[in-house]
């Protein structure tokens, strides 16, 4: 596989850039979690989106997919959800005399789903999800149905009013490329809000991306060089979230997995691509490392009884292990100048 | 210099010193451990006295060299970061997002050299310096403080202890003299040489010194006394010589019985007298008539006896005879005031001073009291014991010889005093007697 070119590359930054101004002008005050839903999207992984209800979650899927041009649909997920509501379901039709079933596609065919209230689904609706997440298809009494490219599930889910949900499994969890936490807005922002929002009216938003340039772009980013040094930070991160591979896990029960470090690799590129950035960096892998590894940690009892989170095992991850993997002796001072 | 070769030199630069800090951060320690090592080998050394500086320099700055080789080869060496690592270190503190890496992988261009790129890594002198200090004050003071140098087993003495070489002599004496029985002398002479045949080493130990001291002051005590019965053998020989022919025989008695006295004193001491001169002394106290011996056999018979003092014998007045008797055993040294006490305290007790000055002593003990000469010392001491007359020589008698001298040859004893004593002596015993 080649290496993306400086030309691809810097056209594919243009493209993103423009996706993010517009995304930008629909929802005030998010500027980093657009960047990061727009990395998820380049680097072709599925988002978790975590937040109070209001926060603009599910306006940045809709904003996202009128932006793109994608095909966007939305399932709101409720414990009565069958399997069959979100693949689709076989009917029986008749034509020129004969009867036979035909596939009725559901909500999953589309470019970009929004699963809202995803933890809100019984189990097994749940797990009808994992494989159109993973293998981008849909196998209805027995036939496969693939799922049209680009496809991407935006799930959001409530980190309140828990009683009558069913909390994703671990499995599930991990075939999320990022957990994104919508956090609420400052003043100015919600000032701006009040200011240029109007209660039941959708902002207008321009296009500015095909479908089929998000596909290229997608393509170039999995080609944007990944160091050596910066797979071996990946590596050395991942390989110490586990129970006794570094202090900072001592409170974690189950550690990363391989398909963390792949996510966290392509994460790190997708980051340097939106960046207009030959290379992925050791600042790329930092700044992913949230959002791709905090549904990935399962800290122990005694942890959470304490109050350590995933986050702060994550920052304290990133400390200690050395990005240059070099130890400078006690008898050097060390200066960092940024620049 | 174009950007890539910049970079590429400033990393090799940085590698140098990240390897560099990183032996010198094991490397320390052990050249700390070293020193000290080599201040306690060099105190060793120094106790022994026989250390060449050149030589033991030479060794700590080899065992400096062996020991941070060791760390380099068993530490540093397996974690020596190269010129990769160090441009992605250097990329990584600059904040480039790793672009060094890749323009060295062809990916990209090398960015902008940055002057400030060395100044990343400096030497932190909080860490490099405590452990040289240490090791350098360590060897310094090793060096520097006093160390008793043990200069190893003191080699045996040359020559034996004085007390030895002055019995050998005082016996050697008396043996010339013929006076005294050959195996008595040689009883001493076997006393003397079981002293000497210790080891050499334990000569001069502390219990060979009190006993060589104890011996010799045994053997001056015998020689005293030998002495002081051949004087009075002599005294009485004399007596008997005087003696004309018209001599009363109870004259004669008397003289033999006195001579008799002394020989039986002379028979009981340790040193008896030679059987040659005992049998003709006995012969003389003995016989009846004593004219059995020419005058002239007796005279030589006499002046055998005068060879009896010795010269090298410790006497009343000297240094040594203070040592020996007892009343001066504990005023030891040779300078200082007699009598003051002290660690400078003069040797023997404080003399008598007879010239009527106080003595400021300055002490309420009890000093014992010793004159210049036996008779003389102390008032009541019994010197000897004898019969006799007062040797009185009435031929020598003449008026107004010299200044001072008396006038009239006075009777009884008054001549013994007036002639004999000091002046200040007798205006004492004149005083006393008033």
């Amino acid at each position: 596989m080649t290496v993306a070119t400086e030309t691809e590359v810097r056209s594919s930054a243009e493209k993103l850039s423009r996706l993010r101004g517009v995304m930008n002008d629909v929802l005030f005050g998010q500027e980093r979690l657009i960047d990061d839903v727009l990395v998820g999207l380049v680097a072709g992984g599925h988002i978790l989106l975590e937040g109070l209800p209001g926060l603009g979650k599910t306006e940045i899927v809709k904003a996202l997919a009128k932006a793109i041009q994608l095909e966007a649909k939305r399932v709101q997920f409720t414990p009565d959800l069958l399997p069959g509501d979100i693949t689709g379901n076989p009917v029986l039709q008749e034509r020129d005399g004969t009867k036979r079933f035909v596939f009725q596609p559901g909500p999953l065919f589309g470019n970009l789903v929004l699963a809202d209230e995803i933890n809100r689904a019984s189990p097994k609706t749940q797990s009808a999800l994992l494989e159109a997440m993973q293998e981008r298809r849909v196998t209805v009494m027995g036939e496969a149905y693939p799922l049209p490219q680009p496809f991407f599930v935006l799930a959001t889910q409530n980190p309140i009013e828990l009683e009558g949900t069913y909390p994703l499994p671990e499995a599930q969890l991990d075939r999320f490329l990022f957990k994104l936490e919508v956090t609420r807005n400052s003043v100015d922002v919600l000032e701006r809000i009040v200011l240029e929002r109007e209660l039941g009216s959708e902002p207008s938003v321009r296009p500015v991306l095909k479908s089929d340039e998000l596909l290229a772009v997608m393509e170039v980013s999995r080609r944007v060089y990944l160091p050596d040094v910066v797979g071996s930070y990946i590596a050395r991160l991942v390989d110490a979230t586990h129970p006794g591979r570094s202090a900072s896990a001592a409170g974690v029960k189950f550690g990363a997995s391989p398909r963390a470090a792949i996510a966290l690799a392509a994460a790190s590129k997708a980051r340097a691509l939106v960046e207009g950035r030959l290379n992925a960096s050791f600042e790329d892998v930092a700044s992913a490392a949230k959002a791709v590894l905090r549904h990935r940690l399962i800290l122990d009892y005694s942890a959470r009884l304490e109050g350590h989170t995933t986050d702060g095992v994550i920052d304290a991850l990133l400390k200690e292990v050395a990005a240059d993997g070099i130890a400078v002796a006690s008898t050097l001072v060390t200066a960092t100048r940024r620049g | 210099m174009d950007d890539s070769t910049f970079w590429q030199s400033t990393a090799t630069r940085l590698a140098r010193r990240l390897n560099l800090g990183r032996w010198l951060e094991t490397a320390l320690p052990v050249w700390a451990a070293v020193s000290v090592v080599a201040a306690c080998a060099l105190l060793i050394v120094r106790n022994r006295g026989d250390v060449d500086p050149a030589w033991f320099g030479l060794g700590v700055v080899a065992a400096g060299v062996i020991g941070g080789l060791a760390v380099f080869v068993f530490g540093t060496r397996r974690d020596l970061a190269s010129t990769d690592d160090a441009l992605v270190w250097l990329e990584h503190r600059m904040g480039l997002n790793n672009r060094l890496t890749a323009a060295a992988a062809g990916i990209g261009e090398w960015p902008t050299p940055r002057r400030d790129a060395l100044e990343l890594l400096a030497w932190r002198p909080s860490r490099l310096l405590p452990a040289p200090l240490f090791s350098a004050l360590l060897l310094v003071t090793a060096g520097w403080i006093p160390v008793t140098v043990d200069r190893g087993p003191i080699p045996p003495p040359v020559s034996p202890p004085v007390a030895w070489t002055e019995m050998e002599r005082w016996l050697e004496e008396v043996q010339q003299t013929e006076l005294v029985e050959e195996q008595a002398i040689e009883a001493w002479h076997e006393r003397v040489e079981s002293l000497e045949s210790q080891p050499k080493e334990e000569w001069f130990s502390h219990s060979s010194l009190e006993a060589s001291d104890s011996l010799r002051e045994e053997l001056a005590s015998e020689l005293r006394a030998l002495e002081k019965g051949l004087s009075d053998a002599e005294a009485s020989l004399s007596k008997m010589i005087e003696l004309d022919e018209n001599a009363s025989p109870e004259k004669r008695r008397l003289s033999q019985k006195r001579l008799g006295e002394s020989l039986e004193d002379l028979e009981l001491a340790s040193l008896p007298l030679s059987r040659k001169m005992k049998r003709q002394l006995m012969t003389l106290a003995r016989e009846r008539n004593v004219k059995r011996m020419t005058k002239e056999q007796l005279e030589q018979l006499r002046e055998r006896l005068r060879e009896r003092r010795y010269a090298n014998l410790p006497r009343p007045g000297d240094d040594a005879y203070a040592f020996l008797t007892p009343g001066g055993s504990d005023t030891q040294g040779s300078s200082g005031e007699p009598g003051r006490g002290g660690v400078n305290r003069g040797p023997g007790s404080a003399p008598i001073d007879l010239t009527g000055e106080r003595t400021e002593l300055e002490t309420t003990r009890i000093e014992d009291v010793m004159g210049h000469e036996p008779l003389g010392a102390e008032f009541g001491e019994t010197v000897s014991v004898g019969l006799g007359e007062h040797d009185v020589d009435t031929s020598e008698f003449r008026v107004g010889g010299v200044a001072g001298a008396t006038t009239a040859r006075g009777e009884g004893g008054e001549l013994v005093w007036s002639q004999t004593l000091t002046p200040e002596e007798r205006r004492v015993l004149e005083k006393y007697f008033k």
